[in-house]
């Protein structure tokens, strides 16, 4: 809202002479204006834009904060037009408005302006604030064009209230049985005024106040019913009516007075007055653009809310300028009312709790809590406000603050009284425990001493302990060391003595190696002498062979002399051979060897014989043909022609003369021509013979070459002899010499051998003998080793023996001395542990964290003594002054509160007022702006009610419920009211409207296109046992959330305790089925509108007296207290039906054991009975017709939601679930039904007769 | 008595619908007090003020939390309040905490002046139907009281008594009054009280059928307090209506069929 702006501006500023005229006609000094204040605090409001001509602008001077000039001007708000130059302000006019006229609005911007002639410009900055300001006018039109909208229910009210005052002469007055109405008989009006009485207030000359409203009109027997305010009863009751000038005024002031106010309303949001700057935007537009929340930490919360009630306090706390809560019916709305006024207050914020009635405001407050944080303060009308309102007003507030204070200064006094002898016993049980704790406490630090002590000694004797272990081990391993020394030492003596027994035993049983020595020579001789004969024998044996190769060379000899011969004799041969077969014949006869001349010679030689073989051959076919060719010729008697070069064989040419031959012979007479045929190949073949031969060397060439070579082959075959002559007498030559040699080798060895035999004596088998003698040799010298080296260790041993045996004793004494060692140390060991043993106890024992509890305990009963030493002392003081506050409080008269109640009012924190009554101008005084509005009920109010107290909030949070009734007009619905103006063929703008508003409330709408952050559903009820619930289920099947019963267990904690013929204990919905036939159906009243239903009445009087007796069995059961009343809400959609149901309950019915309350459906909103009966009315035939208001689904709903163990409806289930025109109705009337079929609770009217 | 009834009848009987089924007269017992009393003078300061000034002197306190801690209320006010007594110097705030000036000081010993007045005597009359406390009887009329004797009493009367607690109270709500320089006279205490013997109020009773619509209700004037007495109506109505309607209809119906 008011925006604080620290800028301040120095601008230059001029004032025109029509300025300074008005200036003065203010009493005020033109000249020394702009220096009364050193800046003044202005309020720019932007005029619109003219084009081509500079920004004007008006600047409201506050005249609060601008206190010297306020004192000037007599307190007037001064606002002074400019017009915006670039180099100053132009003031053209100066206005004055009234001390209370607000200078912030929305449209408005505040500054500081210090006006300064000396300067040259008017500040950029200045002029660009300007610029960017909205213009006011624009505003206003936007939200005057939007509110338009809204105009049908102002309207309506006007339409209503629009009347003068009204004065009658009357000639009577007289009231009803309990004094609540009155009726003025004989009253003189006009015709027309008899038809704008209704609702107008009253009040009779000689009376200050009004008596009450006009409620129903008789025009024709001129008498009206008046309903008296409350307070009027009283003065009815002492007779104070009969006054002597009988005279009564009708009067609209008050209906005037709230269309008033509520056109007011539209005008303040016109005027940019709304606390939130952008409410006109969050009413208006689709997307109500709400700012996104805060972020908030979880508050503490004083109530235990499920988690719909908690999101909608965390969402409203967190909100930044709208909430909207829907709370069906039982859902704990008021839950979270109080919460959230709760938590405003402890964040130091202003609540205030605005309702379309009084009652529903007195219902919120009741139910807040009594906190001290909350500081709940009423507001409004005293008369008009119900008890549970009435110890908020700012009369009562002073005694609700005592009774409160005193409550809780004497409970707290009370307490502590009881505390101080408390405290005493506290401080002497704790000194005694104190007391108690101290030996033990020294017990625990002793055994701590000891264990520390222990602890030492334990220590060291560990430590003396692992010393001598160590020394124990060592003397162990020493042990161990020497053991296997001893054992080593015992073993080796032991394989010595063996050794040296088998040795000796060897020793004594060998031969000793003399007698080895005289053997061994004696072999060695006779191995002498066999070596001899040996030699010997082997010369002659050498000398044999030597002989036989020397016979055999000589024989040697002599072939080859032969040999020799033989081959002179062949060279002789062969010089006299003349022809080449014979020479060949020589070679192959003694295998001479060809030389390659000789092969060379022998080729050619053949090559030569073999042309002239086949030169003869060529000779003889020349001839055959020639014959041939001689005769073919003669047969043929000429001669052909030679030709051709053909070729042929000696095979062809046979078998072409066999061929000629054969046919000649078959067929002497040959045909010539075949004869040519064959001459020509005789002449062919002829000429290949010549060819052939011309070919060859001639014959003689042939023989004289062969005559040239034959010497040349023979002389070779000669030489070649004589070569193989020349070899063989070498070789007899080298053979005469090596038999020479061999004769005198032959003869040495003879020698020799002469010589041996002398010294030979012939042994038989000499060499087999000698093998054997050499191996007994070498056997005996092995034998004679060993027995030395056997000899030889044997001796070693001995010695080693010897010494070992010494050490052995030496030894043996180191174990002992080792042993004793060892058992010196263990028992210094054992000893030590015995020794430590007892200190075991000790220090397995705890006694730190005994001491540590110990001293934990004492720490504690040291810190509570200390508190009661606190207490104790701040006690007698507490007690003495509480004493005497309780004193001074109890004595306290209204006068001593004073002081309270203004503290009180000034501090409240949360104010609750109705919607209206929030427009009231004291009120607007008192509380200009709220932080948060909280409205409840708002289904049930009209937006232009709404609006009033929404101007004042700087957040708005609504609650209630769409699937409700929507607004009263007066006493009638929206519907009856719409009825009425449509009958009444008034025709005004907002009719289509205020239809479409009909089908979608302002909080509906808001319900629907709000975010989800600012918006919850609280989808559990706590009212109704769930049986009933079911039946309203589906009215919220829409919504995110699903309906749901918070109750945990339905049965237990809604049971009705009731049992009787109609009802059972497990009958939570009942539907008394009325016939759909003329003995049941509704009545009309004579002259009225209302309908209402006989049968019904009576049913409901039947039933209602069962109920009572039902209780009063109940109560001889023990099922319920004896002092103990149900409460009953007896209710029907019609007006005429709820009055005939008063007096039949009054008047006929006598009930003991409950208590009952009736109303319209639409007056029971917000209330909740645990048994509700329902009278539906409707029950007829006419096809025309239909079921009425009972059409309407959030009329059902709210008369289906108010009983919380029982609900019984009674009406004709043929009528509400067949009749109806439209689909809609009769199914959610069928869903009801189906919900009691479900539950066993149809009951028919013959099933009650049956009873009766 | 009798023009009393007459008058009643006339002008119950101005609603046409109206039929008077039954009336009777009877009498209903109330008991007289004579209270003796005290009144005080006293000087009104405020209650909250007082206190604190009371608990300043007592003790140390530096906040106006401690104080609200041992009052019990709520620190906003007692904040405004020192804040209020800082200005008018009734206290200043010193190193231990808040003390009394000499002003101060003033102010809560005037506080504590009463002046106890003159011993004054009343006469309370009480209904134990009621239970309620009605100003001094008038005097009946010898004659009256005669007829009075034949009265039966009240057929609801009960025998309560009413207590000192009670007189004190109701004496309170009548008597208290501000007197004028920032004085007001309140009662002190009761010094005593005695019971008279008991007296009796005679009371005109109605039976009424609204046939127009067809409802019964009873009219009882009360002659001590001059008025229709919704007490005894309610009491009545509660008890009997139902009976009424079989009683008078049934009647009515019998007497049409004979």
């Amino acid at each position: 809202m008011i925006k604080t702006s620290s800028q301040t501006y120095r601008c230059p500023a001029v004032w025109t002479n029509r300025a300074k005229d008005k200036l003065r006609e203010l009493n005020l000094e033109e000249r020394s204006f702009f220096s009364l204040e050193e800046s003044f605090k202005v309020y720019i409001e932007k005029y619109p834009q003219e084009e081509d001509r500079p920004l004007s602008a008006a600047l409201f001077l506050d005249n609060k904060e601008n206190s010297r000039m306020a004192e000037k001007s007599g307190g007037l708000v001064i606002v002074m037009h400019v017009v915006v130059e670039k180099d100053r302000l132009v003031v053209t006019n100066v206005t004055a408005r009234a001390a209370h006229t607000p200078v912030w609005t929305n449209w408005r911007r505040p500054l500081w302006i210090t006006f300064d002639e000396r300067i040259r410009s008017v500040p950029a900055g200045l002029l660009s604030f300007i610029h960017e300001m909205p213009v006011a006018q624009e505003s206003s039109a936007y939200v005057k064009k939007r509110i338009a909208s809204w105009e049908g229910y102002l309207k309506i009210e006007e339409r209503q209230a629009d009347i003068p005052d009204m004065t009658s002469r009357y000639s009577g007055l007289t009231f009803n049985s309990d004094f609540s109405r009155v009726t003025i008989k004989g009253c003189q009006l006009k015709e027309n005024d008899w038809k704008s009485l209704k609702d107008l207030s009253v009040r009779i000359k000689g009376f200050k106040q009004d008596i009450g409203k006009v409620l129903k009109v008789n025009a024709a027997a001129r008498t009206m019913e008046v309903e008296l305010h409350g307070h009027m009863a009283e003065r009815a009751r002492q007779q104070q009516f009969d006054v002597s000038q009988k005279e009564v005024v009708f009067s609209n002031f008050a209906a005037l007075s709230q269309v008033k106010r509520l056109r007011q309303g539209f005008k303040h949001l016109e005027q940019g007055l709304a606390a939130n700057r952008d409410l006109e935007r969050i009413l208006f537009e689709d997307k109500p653009p709400v700012r996104t929340l805060k972020k908030l930490a979880a508050p503490v919360l004083h109530n235990r809310l499920n988690e719909f009630q908690k999101e909608a306090v965390m969402g409203a706390m967190a909100a930044e300028d709208l909430y909207v809560i829907q709370g069906p019916p039982g859902t704990g709305k008021t839950t979270v009312i109080s919460e959230i006024c709760l938590q405003n207050a402890r964040a130091g914020l202003r609540t205030l709790v605005a309702s379309q009635s009084n009652l529903a405001v007195d219902n919120a407050l009741g139910r807040l809590l009594a906190n001290k944080d909350i500081r709940i303060l009423r507001v409004g009308r005293t008369e008009s406000i119900e008890e549970e309102g009435k110890k908020f007003i700012e009369e009562n507030i002073g005694q609700y603050w005592k009774d409160h204070t005193l409550k809780e200064v004497s409970a707290q006094f009370e307490a502590r009284k009881k505390r101080e002898a408390e405290i005493e016993s506290e401080w002497a049980a704790n000194e005694r425990k104190y007391e108690q704790l101290q030996p033990e406490l020294k017990r625990i630090e002793a055994a701590v001493e000891a264990k520390k002590h222990a602890e030492k000694i334990a220590a060291e004797g560990q430590a003396f302990i692992g010393r001598q272990k160590k020394h124990l081990n060592a003397a162990k391993q020493e042990q161990q060391e020497a053991q296997k020394q001893l054992q080593n030492l015992e073993e080796a003596l032991l394989s010595l003595n063996a050794s040296i027994e088998k040795d000796e035993q060897f020793l004594r049983t060998q031969p000793d190696s003399a007698a080895i020595q005289t053997e061994w020579e004696a072999l060695q001789t006779r191995i002498h002498k066999l070596r001899h004969v040996i030699a010997c024998d082997e010369l002659e044996a050498e000398m044999n062979e030597k002989r036989q190769q020397a016979d055999q060379a000589a024989s040697e000899c002599e072939q080859q002399a032969v040999m020799n011969k033989q081959l002179d004799a062949l060279i002789k041969k062969a010089a006299s051979v003349k022809r080449v077969d014979g020479l060949k014949w020589i070679i192959l006869e003694h295998n001479l060897e060809r030389t390659p001349r000789a092969l060379y010679l022998i080729d050619r030689l053949d090559d030569i014989r073999q042309k002239m073989n086949q030169l003869a051959k060529l000779k003889a076919y020349n001839d055959q043909l020639n014959r041939a060719i001689s005769y073919v010729e003669q047969l043929l008697g000429r001669l052909g022609t030679p030709q051709g070069s053909s070729s042929y064989t000696a095979d062809e040419i046979d078998r072409f003369l066999d061929a000629l031959r054969q046919e000649l012979k078959q067929h002497p007479k040959m045909d010539p021509r075949r004869l040519a045929v064959y001459l020509e190949g005789l002449y062919d073949r002829r000429q290949f013979i010549w060819r052939k031969a011309k070919r060859l060397k001639s014959a003689d060439e042939l023989k004289r070459t062969a005559v040239e070579l034959f010497p040349l082959f023979q002389q070779e075959m000669i030489e070649l002899i004589r070569q193989k002559q020349k070899v063989i007498q070498t070789s007899h030559q080298r053979l005469l010499k090596s038999l020479e040699k061999q004769k005198e080798e032959l003869a040495l060895l003879q020698n020799r051998h002469n010589k041996m035999r002398e010294s030979y004596e012939p042994i038989p088998n000499a060499k087999a003998t000698l093998q054997q003698l050499e191996e007994q040799m070498l056997f005996l010298q092995k034998k004679k080793e060993a027995y030395e080296q056997v000899k030889k260790r044997a001796a070693v041993n001995r010695k080693k023996q010897a010494k070992q045996a010494a050490s052995l004793p030496e030894v043996k004494k180191t174990i002992t001395q080792i042993e004793t060692q060892l058992d010196q140390l263990r028992d210094l060991i054992r000893r030590k542990e015995e020794e430590l043993a007892p200190l075991h106890d000790i220090l397995a024992a705890q006694p730190e964290q005994e001491h540590e509890n110990m001293l934990k305990q004492l720490a504690s009963l040291s810190f509570t003594r200390e508190s009661l030493k606190q207490e104790k002392q701040k006690l007698p003081l507490f007690q003495s002054i509480q004493q005497k506050w309780l004193t001074m409080l109890g004595e306290a008269s209204d006068h001593d509160l004073d002081e309270i109640r203004k503290l009180y009012v000034k501090h409240a924190n949360v104010i609750g007022t109705t919607c209206v009554a929030s427009a009231r101008k004291d009120f607007i005084d008192s509380y200009p702006v709220f932080d948060v509005v909280i409205i409840d009920e708002v289904s049930k109010a009209t937006p232009p009610e709404l609006l009033l107290p929404m101007l004042k909030g700087k957040k708005i949070i609504l609650v209630g419920d769409h699937h409700q009734l929507p607004p009263l007009l007066g006493n009638d619905t929206l519907e009856e009211t719409l009825q009425e103006l449509a009958e009444g063929n008034d025709e005004f703008e907002g009719k289509a409207e205020l239809k479409k508003l009909l089908k979608e409330s302002l909080f509906e709408r808001l319900f629907k296109n709000l975010p989800k952050s600012n918006k919850t559903m609280l989808a559990i009820q706590y009212r109704m046992h769930k049986d009933i619930m079911e039946t309203i289920t589906p009215f919220y099947e829409q919504e995110n959330d699903r309906l749901q019963c918070g109750l945990v267990d339905s049965d237990s904690e809604r049971d009705h305790m009731l049992e009787s013929p109609l009802v059972q204990r497990n009958n939570h919905l009942i539907w008394l089925d009325m016939p759909n036939e003329p003995a049941f159906f509704e009545e009309r009243m004579k002259g009225g509108k209302s309908l209402y239903n006989s049968a019904e009445l009576r049913e409901i009087g039947a039933l209602l007296k069962e109920l009572d007796e039902a209780a009063a069995e109940a109560k001889r059961a023990g099922r319920m207290k004896e002092d103990e009343f149900k409460s009953i809400g007896v209710i029907s959609f019609y007006g005429e039906q709820v009055k005939r149901l008063d007096r039949l309950i009054q008047q006929e019915l006598r009930l003991r054991h409950v208590t009952i309350r009736t109303g319209t459906v639409d007056r029971f909103q917000g209330m909740e009975m645990d048994v509700i009966l329902l009278s539906m009315v409707r029950n007829h035939h006419n096809k025309q017709d239909d079921i009425g208001f009972a059409k309407d689904y959030r009329r059902l709903n709210v008369a289906l939601s108010r009983a919380r163990e029982l609900l019984i409806l009674v009406g004709s289930t043929k009528m509400f679930t067949e009749r109806p025109k439209q689909a809609d109705t009769k199914k959610m009337y069928k869903h009801v039904l189906a919900a009691v079929n479900r539950q066993n609770g149809l009951r028919t009217l013959a099933e009650v007769k049956q009873y009766v | 008595m009798y023009s009393l009834d007459k008058r009643l009848r006339g002008k119950l009987l101005e609603n046409s619908a109206v039929q008077i089924k039954d009336s009777a007269i009877w009498r209903l017992p109330v008991a007289t007090y004579d209270v003796a009393f005290k009144r005080a003078k006293r000087a009104k300061i405020d209650i909250l003020m007082k206190m604190m000034l009371l608990s300043f002197q007592e003790t140390v306190i530096r906040r106006a939390a401690n104080l609200s801690e041992m009052l019990l209320v709520e620190e906003l006010f007692i904040a405004d309040l020192i804040e209020k007594m800082q200005r008018m110097g009734l206290i200043c705030l010193e190193k231990e905490g808040f003390k009394l000036t000499e002003k101060g000081h003033e102010q809560l010993a005037k506080g504590f002046v009463e002046e106890e007045m003159e011993e004054e005597s009343t006469e309370m009359v009480y209904s134990p139907v009621h239970d309620a406390f009605w100003p001094a009887l008038a005097k009946l009329h010898e004659a009256e009281k005669e007829e009075e004797e034949d009265m039966p009493l009240y057929r609801y009367a009960n025998e309560r008594s009413a207590t000192t607690d009670h007189i004190l109270q109701s004496l309170a709500e009548w008597e208290n009054a501000i007197g004028e320089d920032g004085f007001q006279i309140v009662i002190a205490r009761i010094t005593h009280t005695e019971e008279r013997p008991v007296e009796y109020v005679p009371c005109l009773e109605f039976r009424l059928y609204n046939q127009e619509q067809d409802t019964f209700y009873a009219r009882v004037w009360n002659v001590a307090l001059e008025r229709w007495d919704e007490a005894l109506e309610q009491q009545i109505e509660e008890q009997e209506r139902v009976d009424w309607r079989e009683k008078y209809l049934e009647c009515e119906s019998e007497e049409t069929s004979q």
